[in-house]
């Protein structure tokens, strides 16, 4: 298990007129096993981040360094080593599937992608991760309209944990369910972790989302990162004015 | 499938197949007659033998027409595949192409779609030189921009998709992703696109004949017909409608067999068993709402701790609201009977999931809804009124004086193409006689009450140009400048950042403070509506299913609903060694709602009572209280820890 | 930082103009080299001697080297001497001023009905049609906007022709003499351009009643007129109207048929002869100067769709 260490990163967006930072010199560290929590507003840059990290925003200068490689900018056979390490989540369930394809073929598909697996093996592979992420292995053969936002959020899940990564960037991936649903994912993300040492960037706007899953927190704001450390020293005692306004927003919304 | 061949569609497939096989075995059949020369009936009007008259050579038209189906025919389809394969291939280079020459390339493109596509085909005939060949390979040209148009536009939106991006992530390579995920994305507006193409091609390449520059003799095609025949046209107007006819049909038959397509393709969606699932449901109990064994829900009359507030008349009185939606199948119903109350000055909120329905009453509440919904209620009384059954004028009158609302999205809620001055005063021209100084006076007012800056530049000003919680706020205070009995707020702060959204509410908690204007707030988010309002009711599946004042929300809620919602939402103080709480399964689609509790399928605590019979929604405890709930086994006892995942609970 | 958005989308849009303009005018020159064989011997036929051949292709400047025509040709056009007619020995120039004013009128006519009328139509439908009301009027115009597009205009012209024209003998159905005369042309120009825009001004006007903002506004309770009017129409005009360039091109390309159908003396009828009687040079000059004519259009369609709604000149092109 290794580190995923960003530094100095930069990443513009937009073309000619519209071009701006939205990651303006981030230094971001995972350790293995850790959960790290990024929380920021929108327009704060941590969903360009996210892409960033596994090549699909472009970087304008920095380091993604991981297991002692510099993967900023990386293409070809390089950037399928990073992402076969490191993988994401989307935040909208029904955007990251194909609504043509079925469960089973989309994570065979991506179980396929790194590794040659015959019809058998593609079979198996489907009902384990379906098993992984407590999903009936029937559900293999649904469509993703035939199947609920939780259930969705969780097939991405088992399609990124298809190709056995250390590391999983799950950017606001309870976001766009009901309150009463993203428990559930919520609760899945733990236990994943702790099954299989993974590390995990959760990246939300929801301050008590981040508290409760995270080791260390960052704060992001305007592209840039304004306070990171320990969770339980952050909340307690937070150093940057910013932190304190969210703070105070998420205390006070408790009835 | 047997609802897609209507007798329509199958008339359809018969002109089409008849017309294909006019063109196959039409020059077998009548080529005699085509070419067979009359020397006494030349130039002849339409009569029986002749249908459509005769040439200069005595050769019977009619017969030539139906010739002259196969070159037609042949002809456009060559010009659309020709047309539509250099489309394509034109769509597919800027995504090909590195991004600068992308945006030039999709430009090059626009421009060419706007180029007059009959003169590029004289251009390109001019070079090539007239004739069938120079004809077909002009039209291809003329007909390419929009097919690239087309292609760029739906490989632009399908490359740059989210399952895309995920695909790539996940390690597939390009070509996997062109074949498995872009192209069988693509491929059914394309498919449109070259039938579109065909009826196109059928009906432009007659117009270069008609002008001499097609076809040219001894070859015929129904354009040259056409265009021979407009010469004598005054003599023998049949020799030139005959083909024009012809033509025109044909065309229609291509055009309708695209839309039937297009329709066949859009139906196929893979949802279907989704709906035949629902349709099964909700033939197992009615999902409408009537009077059953439970009985009727209670109105409350819109009590509040405060007795003397009950008094008053509400400002918002609603009994049996209810509201019909067509859907495919027939009908669904996301409220189902909902009664409430709101006194004058009353901070009340409506907190729900997806599905809920709360949305809906709001809006339906405010008279907001209309065709194709149906609203039916037996009371809707504003500031005592009936509303429903006022005049229109009355009714505009007394809605636009009363009630103000302010939704969602701060950008769609203002005019984007107008000033935000006129917006800001024309309510109250319109409904409280100001003139124009004297609008603009409050509007300037009310955005200073708002805390907005500069609000005289503001006015001049467009909605882009101000931030999302600007524009919120200015929406409430264009809301304010009628001085309404009451605010209408959904979600007003989704969409904003907690920064921004306690500005919003502060702005919102100012307005009610001020003017006594009393606000109806709706959002998911419970923590909101309990810091903001002072009464809560909590719908679910299209019902009101709690009812109690805000401030014994966290520890006094009874509906297992309720209960479970306010543990599932994490706060800053949750133990976080144990796993969060969740409420299994999902809320229910309008459609698959029963005869009983909606929720008993969720529920830790439901018993077969639940499944069978609705409960009512009745007063809890002490009547003057105001808390009423929905339920056969209300909950008592602290919230927070008890309504874990029903896992750790006993079935009661 | 405010910046005046007129200004970069007045930068920009010149430019794209003067590009645009220069592809035409290249494109157009290159239409003689391109044809197959020698261009001049084909205009004149075979019998021409060998003399007047050669004497033609030293006017047109066809003994040069191609970059050195290319000069010619754009110091021409910035003279305005567009050639000389190979078969009819005359200014092309000439030829331009004398057809060039009965297509603009034609031309401008017809976009001026298209625009009055099918707008209004198109919203009108959709305010009384929403939500699924007046079926039987939706219906009717679906159909019968179905049908015009479906029918060319040269079909169109014909069937004008043949009706008003000759069956009934109400109308003049050659020449441009009249006022009278300009009736079946321009609708013929017209019809189709008509009821495309109709069916997407209904279709916009639909959308635009969709909008939250519009809902606001009737929660407002404006008075219908002042509702439709200020919040409805503007939004679904802009909307429509990003397809007024392309329809402008459609319907000069059309006026190359109604002047064929019609007699009209204009630049549709002589392009179709020039080309016939491979006149290249009149080709030449008459496509540049359409197309020149629909590039402009554009431009004046998206300078007025700047002025209805701002936020389309922050938009990049």
């Amino acid at each position: 298990m290794s580190t995923l260490e960003i530094s100095g990163l930069h990443v513009v967006v937009g073309s000619g007129r519209d071009a701006h930072l939205a990651v303006n010199d981030v230094d971001l560290t995972v350790g293995p096993g850790e959960v790290v929590g990024l929380v920021g507003e929108s327009g704060s840059g941590k969903s360009t981040l996210s892409r960033a990290i596994v090549g699909l925003a472009p970087v304008r200068s920095g380091r993604i360094v991981f297991d002692g490689e510099d993967y900023a900018g990386a293409r070809g056979r390089r950037l399928r080593r990073l992402r076969r390490r490191v993988q994401l989540v989307f935040q909208d369930p029904r955007a990251s599937l194909d609504p043509r394809m079925t469960v089973g073929e989309t994570l065979a598909e991506a179980a396929s992608a790194h590794r040659r697996l015959d019809r058998a093996g593609r079979a198996a592979e489907v009902r384990r991760l379906l098993e992984l992420v407590q999903l009936d292995p029937a559900h293999a053969a649904a469509r993703p309209a035939g199947l609920s936002g939780g259930q969705r959020q969780r097939v991405s899940l088992a399609r990124a944990l298809a190709v056995e990564p250390q590391v999983i960037v799950a950017d606001e991936v309870t976001a766009a369910l009901d309150v009463s649903v993203q428990g559930a994912v919520l609760n899945l993300l733990r236990d994943l972790r702790a099954q299989t040492g993974l590390s995990l960037l959760t990246i939300s706007h929801d301050m008590a989302i981040v508290r409760y899953l995270s080791d260390r927190i960052a704060v992001m704001r305007s592209g840039r990162i304004v306070e990171q450390g320990d969770a339980a020293q952050l909340l307690g005692a937070p150093g940057h004015d910013y932190t304190r306004l969210l703070l105070e927003a998420a205390a006070g919304e408790a009835a | 499938m047997r609802r897609m061949l209507t007798p329509g569609r199958l008339l359809l497939v018969a002109a089409l197949l008849a017309l294909l096989a006019l063109a196959a075995f039409g020059p077998l059949i009548w080529d005699d007659r085509a070419e067979a020369l009359d020397t006494v009936a030349l130039q002849q009007g339409a009569s029986w033998s002749h249908p459509f008259g005769t040439d200069e050579l005595g050769r019977d038209l009619f017969a030539r027409t139906l010739v002259a189906t196969r070159t037609s025919l042949l002809l456009a389809a060559a010009t659309a595949g020709l047309g539509f394969a250099f489309g394509v291939a034109l769509g597919l280079l800027p995504l090909l192409a590195g991004p600068r020459l992308r945006s030039a390339l999709a430009t090059t493109i626009n421009l060419l779609v706007a180029f007059p596509g009959l003169l590029l085909a004289l251009l390109v005939a001019t070079i090539v030189g007239i004739g069938s060949k120079g004809a077909v390979i002009a039209l291809a040209v003329a007909l390419a921009p929009q097919c690239a148009r087309l292609t760029q536009t739906l490989a632009g939106s399908v490359g740059g998709s989210e399952f895309v991006a995920a695909s790539r992530v996940v390690g597939v390579r390009w070509p996997r992703l062109l074949g498995r995920h872009v192209l069988p994305n693509i491929a059914p507006p394309l498919v449109l696109q070259l039938a579109a193409s065909l009826s196109a091609a059928l009906l432009a390449l007659p117009a270069l004949s008609f002008l001499g520059l097609g076809v040219q003799p001894p070859d015929y095609d129904w354009g040259r017909l056409l265009g021979d025949g407009l010469d004598r046209m005054y003599v023998t107007p049949m020799a030139a409608l005959g083909p024009g006819i012809v033509i025109v049909l044909a065309g229609v038959i291509f055009n309708a067999t695209g839309d039937m397509l297009a329709a066949a393709l859009a139906s196929e969606r893979p949802d279907r068993g989704r709906r035949r699932r629902a349709r099964r449901a909700a033939a197992a109990g009615p999902a409408v709402a009537t009077a059953d064994a439970g009985g009727r829900d209670e109105v409350a009359a819109g009590a509040s701790a405060d007795g003397g507030r009950a008094a008053a008349e509400p400002v918002l009185r609603v009994e049996q609201l209810q509201v019909a939606l067509p859907d495919g199948d027939g009908e669904v119903v996301p409220v189902r009977g909902v009664s409430f109350a709101i006194a004058p000055g009353e901070r009340v909120g409506i907190v729900g999931e997806s599905g809920s329905g709360k949305s809906l009453t709001a809006l339906a509440a405010a008279e907001l809804l209309d065709a194709p919904a149906v609203v039916t209620a037996e009371t809707v009384a504003l500031d005592g009124e009936p509303v429903r059954e006022l005049p229109r004028r009355r009714r505009d009158a007394l809605l636009g004086r009363a009630l103000a609302l302010v939704p969602q999205d701060p950008l769609s809620a203002l005019n984007p193409a107008l000033r935000i001055g006129g917006q800001l005063t024309e309510a109250a021209r319109a409904h409280r006689g100001l003139d124009r100084e004297q609008a603009r006076a409050v509007a300037l007012e009310r955005l200073e009450e708002m805390r907005i800056d500069r609000p005289q530049q503001r006015l001049r000003q467009h909605p882009h140009e101000l931030s999302g919680g600007m524009r919120q706020r200015a929406v409430i205070a264009m809301g304010m400048t009628v001085e309404p009995r009451l605010l209408v707020a959904d979600e007003p702060t989704t969409a904003l950042d907690v920064a921004v959204e306690r500005e919003v509410l502060r702005a919102l908690r100012a307005a009610n403070e001020r003017d006594g204007t009393a606000v109806l707030l709706i959002s998911h988010d419970v923590g909101v509506v309990g810091g903001f309002c002072e009464r809560v009711l909590v719908m679910y599946a299209g019902r009101i299913v709690e009812e109690l004042p805000a401030a014994e929300m966290r520890e006094r809620a009874v509906h297992p609903y309720t209960r479970a919602l306010l543990a599932a939402v994490p706060d800053m103080a949750i133990d976080r060694d144990r796993p969060l709480a969740t409420i299994p399964g999902r809320p229910p689609h309008p459609r698959e709602v029963g005869a009983g509790c909606a929720f008993a399928a969720r529920c830790a605590h439901a018993s077969a009572r639940c499944a069978e019979a609705r409960p009512p929604l009745r007063a809890h405890g002490d009547p003057a209280a105001g808390r009423r709930v929905a339920c056969w086994h209300p909950q008592e006892g602290v919230t927070a820890d008890t309504a874990a995942a029903p896992a750790e609970e006993e079935r009661s | 930082m405010r910046r005046n958005p007129w200004i970069g989308f007045a930068i920009r849009r010149t430019l794209l103009l003067l590009v645009s303009l220069g592809v035409l005018v290249t494109a157009t020159f290159m239409t003689v080299h391109l044809v197959p064989g020698d261009p001049v011997r084909a205009a004149l036929g075979p019998s021409a001697s060998p003399q007047l051949v050669a004497q033609r292709k030293a006017a047109l400047h066809l003994d040069e080297s191609l970059p050195a025509q290319f000069g010619h040709y754009v110091s021409g056009l910035a003279r305005g001497d567009f050639g000389e007619s190979i078969g009819a020995r005359r200014a092309v120039s000439d030829i331009l001023s004398e057809r060039l004013p009965a297509t603009a009128r034609l031309a401008a006519l017809a976009f001026a009905a298209c625009l009055l009328l099918a707008v209004p139509l198109g919203a009108l439908v959709a305010i009384a049609t929403r939500g699924g009301r007046r079926r039987g009027l939706a219906a009717g115009f679906s159909v019968g906007t179905g049908v015009l597009i479906s029918v060319p205009e040269y079909l169109c012209a014909a069937g004008l022709v043949a009706i008003f024209g000759v069956t009934l003998a109400w109308l003049p159905i050659a020449g441009a003499d009249s006022a009278s005369a300009y009736v079946l042309p321009v609708a013929a120009l017209a019809a189709v351009p008509l009821a495309t825009l109709a069916r997407m001004s209904r279709v916009e006007t639909l959308r635009v009643l969709d909008q939250e903002y519009v809902r606001v506004a009737r929660s407002k309770r404006l008075p219908a007129v002042r509702l439709h009017l200020r919040h409805v129409l503007p939004n679904a005009l802009t909307a429509t109207l990003t397809i007024g360039g392309v329809l402008f091109g459609a319907m000069i390309a059309g006026t190359v048929i109604v002047e064929n159908v019609f007699a009209w003396p204009g630049l549709g009828s002589t392009v179709v002869d020039a080309i016939v009687q491979k006149d290249y040079p009149v080709v030449q000059a008459i496509v540049l100067v359409l197309g020149a004519i629909t590039l402009l259009a554009n431009l004046v369609v998206d300078v007025v769709l700047g002025l209805l709604d701002p936020r389309s000149l922050i938009r990049e092109s």
